[in-house]
């Protein structure tokens, strides 16, 4: 009974200081190519729209080449990457008490989470979780990777040998920042999977979870190349300055762009 | 007591949630709407200690206008603030040196400890300043003979020469700052030579040099100015072609537009062997091509030309017709392929007593190049093939030539 009462409490609390428990939680800040979205209530999908807003329970899926930013309530960023899968499925926000908690389903695919401040005043509470893995977020920038994905850029890293490879599931998440000596507090996740808890505290720290019931690998410091692979499913390059005008499409520099001498010419 | 305790706790989780005010929605889109000017905003977050939220709008930022150059610069820095000098220095590599400015370089490398370098720049065709590269290497020619002479199969006596050369050459682009800002001067020259070391006799060396006057927004813009050209054989002059080009371009953004290019030159050829051998005459191409980025590390062009050349003696005039395409794919390591070909129909001008003569050549070009790190260095291997069958209503046939090559090279990009 105490035990209960207790949970009870705790739900009330929640609950009476949740303005935004469902409903409305964010709106989408910026669309890149072609990104769908599912409500909870209706399951037909429809094109994400700039601006629109954002509700619990919405599936976020994503076309090659194509991301999606969320901005939520709470200041939250959710940027959902390339051929990927994500739901926000719990967002709890007191902004009285500047307290939030965001969790998110990855299915696949890549993912960015940048997390407002008020998410430090809600300890443990946000996490973002993957059929493999379990990420407690303590306030800070994280990136990761669900599915092939991950494993291509696994495959870069040296220090995410091993393990039984699910190439639907495996998971990769990179610590990017911030770190303890700027001017905000230091960032910090705790991963969780097949009963192992990780730790990843430093910027640039990666571990990869081969598959179900596979136990963590790392952490390992990211390479530039991971990192470059993960920036191409999360980040824009800037359009190429005529990148193509160095190409030898003229043909053979001979051949093409003279005529032909004598063949007694040649022999002298 | 439980059930009902769970009862009300189910009460409790039926009961709606609030609905969040407009305004709250309102302010939240207005908040992301600062990407209309997300310098400024950024800037208001990092002077209260808010980077994570000055990383978030400036990331929004880019994912909106990725071409925004000062907007990555000072992404760049606020990474390095939250201790991500690894993301910092992959943003700042994005970047055409040319387009950085010094006081935004400045200040991203200052917040990065001095670890940045300016990247090389990822090809010649500039918005403004200057780039160029440098290469030196090895190549392999099969039936290099063929490349330089027409040769019968008269008696079977046709020579064919296998062996190496040392290649090299340069290039340089030169475009004034006010090219990109309503107009302004361009420059540029090419080097490209080939001595041999073993059998085939293929020594060449191309010089050229253009300059004029050019506007370019990167989607848009148009050049036009004169080009003077130079071809040495065999160390004997060969032609000079003097004359002028243009350029216009126009799309939608700088990953897909068109280029249309004009050149028409006299040409002078230094080697008259006999009577009637002149090909001294005007040249012109046109040429369109469409160029597009395929998704975020692949650009590919792909066009079609006209030529005409109207020689003094009739017999070297002709018109002909050719397409292109290439294909480039940068990897995340800055390695990238290219493949390239070009296939070209030739029909020489009938004149009496002179056979008629119609080339069909092709050429292609497949490279793959290893980047050194950030210098600007990479080396270079690459596989040619060059093919040309003419069919010539003489007395005897011409050989048709083949000759697969190949190449390694030393590039330096600045």
């Amino acid at each position: 009974m105490t035990r209960t009462a207790a949970s009870l409490l705790v739900l009330s609390a929640l609950f009476s200081s949740t303005a935004h428990a469902a409903g409305t939680i964010g709106i989408n800040a910026a669309i890149r190519n072609q990104v769908t979205m599912r409500a909870a209530t209706d399951p037909a999908p429809r094109a994400a729209v700039l601006k629109a807003r954002v509700s619990l329970g919405d599936q976020v899926q994503t076309a090659n080449a194509s991301m999606l930013q969320i901005l939520l309530l709470d200041r939250s960023n959710f940027t959902v990457g390339s051929n990927a899968r994500v739901t926000i499925d719990r967002f709890v926000y007191d902004p009285q008490r500047s307290a939030s908690a965001v969790g998110a389903s990855v299915a696949k695919g890549a993912f960015r989470f940048i997390s407002g401040k008020s998410v430090r005043n809600m300890p443990g509470k946000t996490a973002i979780t993957t059929p493999v893995a379990s990420i407690g977020v303590r306030g800070t920038i994280l990136e990761g990777a669900v599915g092939p994905d991950a494993v291509r850029i696994a495959g870069i890293e040296a220090g995410a040998e091993g393990g039984k490879i699910d190439p639907e599931t495996a998971t990769l998440v990179v610590l990017r920042g911030p770190a303890a000596t700027t001017t905000e507090p230091g960032g910090a996740i705790d991963i969780t999977a097949n009963g192992d808890t990780i730790t990843l505290d430093r910027p640039g720290l990666a571990l990869f979870v081969p598959g179900p019931g596979q136990k963590p690998i790392g952490p390992f410091a990211l390479s530039d190349n991971g990192l470059l692979a993960l920036h191409d499913l999360l980040r824009t390059t800037p359009d190429a300055r005529g990148g193509l005008a160095t190409f030898d499409a003229d043909g053979n520099p001979i051949v093409d762009r003279t005529l032909e001498i004598a063949p007694d010419v040649r022999a002298n | 007591m439980s059930r009902c305790v769970l009862g009300l706790a189910a009460a409790l989780l039926a009961v709606p949630a609030f609905a969040q005010s407009d305004a709250e929605i309102d302010a939240l889109v207005a908040e992301s709407q600062a990407t209309t000017d997300p310098i400024a905003t950024s800037r208001q977050q990092i002077a209260t200690g808010d980077l994570t939220g000055a990383a978030a709008t400036l990331d929004r930022a880019l994912l909106r206008n990725p071409n925004a150059n000062d907007t990555r610069l000072l992404y760049a820095a606020t990474l390095c603030r939250l201790g991500d000098a690894q993301g910092a220095r992959i943003e700042i590599g994005k970047l055409d040196r040319q387009e950085l400015g010094d006081a935004m370089f400045d200040e991203a490398n200052a917040a990065c400890g001095g670890a940045l370098r300016r990247p090389a720049p990822a090809d010649a065709n500039i918005a403004s300043g200057t780039t160029g590269e440098v290469y030196g290497g090895l190549a392999y020619d099969n039936d290099a003979a063929g490349a330089l002479a027409l040769q019968s199969d008269f008696f079977g006596s046709a020579k064919r020469d296998n062996g190496f050369s040392l290649i090299g050459g340069a290039r340089l682009a030169m475009r004034s700052s006010a090219y990109a800002n309503g107009g302004g001067l361009y420059g540029g020259f090419s080097l490209a030579s080939k001595h041999d070391i073993s059998g085939p006799k293929l020594d060449y060396d191309i010089g050229e040099f253009r300059a004029g006057f050019g506007r370019s927004s990167g989607s848009t813009g148009f050049a036009i100015g004169p080009v003077v050209r130079h071809i040495r054989l065999l160390d004997d002059p060969y032609v000079t072609e003097y004359g002028g080009q243009g350029e216009l371009l126009f799309g939608q953004s700088t990953a897909n537009r068109v280029r249309v290019r004009l050149e028409g030159v006299y040409q002078d050829y230094s080697n008259r062997n006999f009577p009637g051998n002149d090909a001294d005459g005007i040249r012109f191409d046109l040429s369109a091509g469409y160029e597009a980025r395929v998704g975020e590390r692949g650009f590919v062009t792909i066009g079609a030309a006209s030529e005409y050349k109207d020689g003094d003696e009739r017999n070297f005039g002709y018109r002909g017709g050719r397409l292109f395409a290439a294909y480039q794919h940068s990897f995340v390591n800055r390695d990238y392929l290219t493949v390239s070909g070009t296939l070209r129909h030739i029909d020489f001008r009938n004149q009496r007593f002179v056979p008629d003569r119609k080339d069909t050549r092709a050429y292609a070009r497949l490279a793959y190049a290893i980047a050194l790190g950030q210098s600007g260095l990479f080396v270079e291997g690459a596989a040619t093939y060059t093919y040309r069958r003419a069919k010539f209503d003489g007395f005897f046939s011409l050989r048709t030539y083949r000759s697969p090559g190949a190449d390694a090279r030393v590039i330096w990009k600045f």
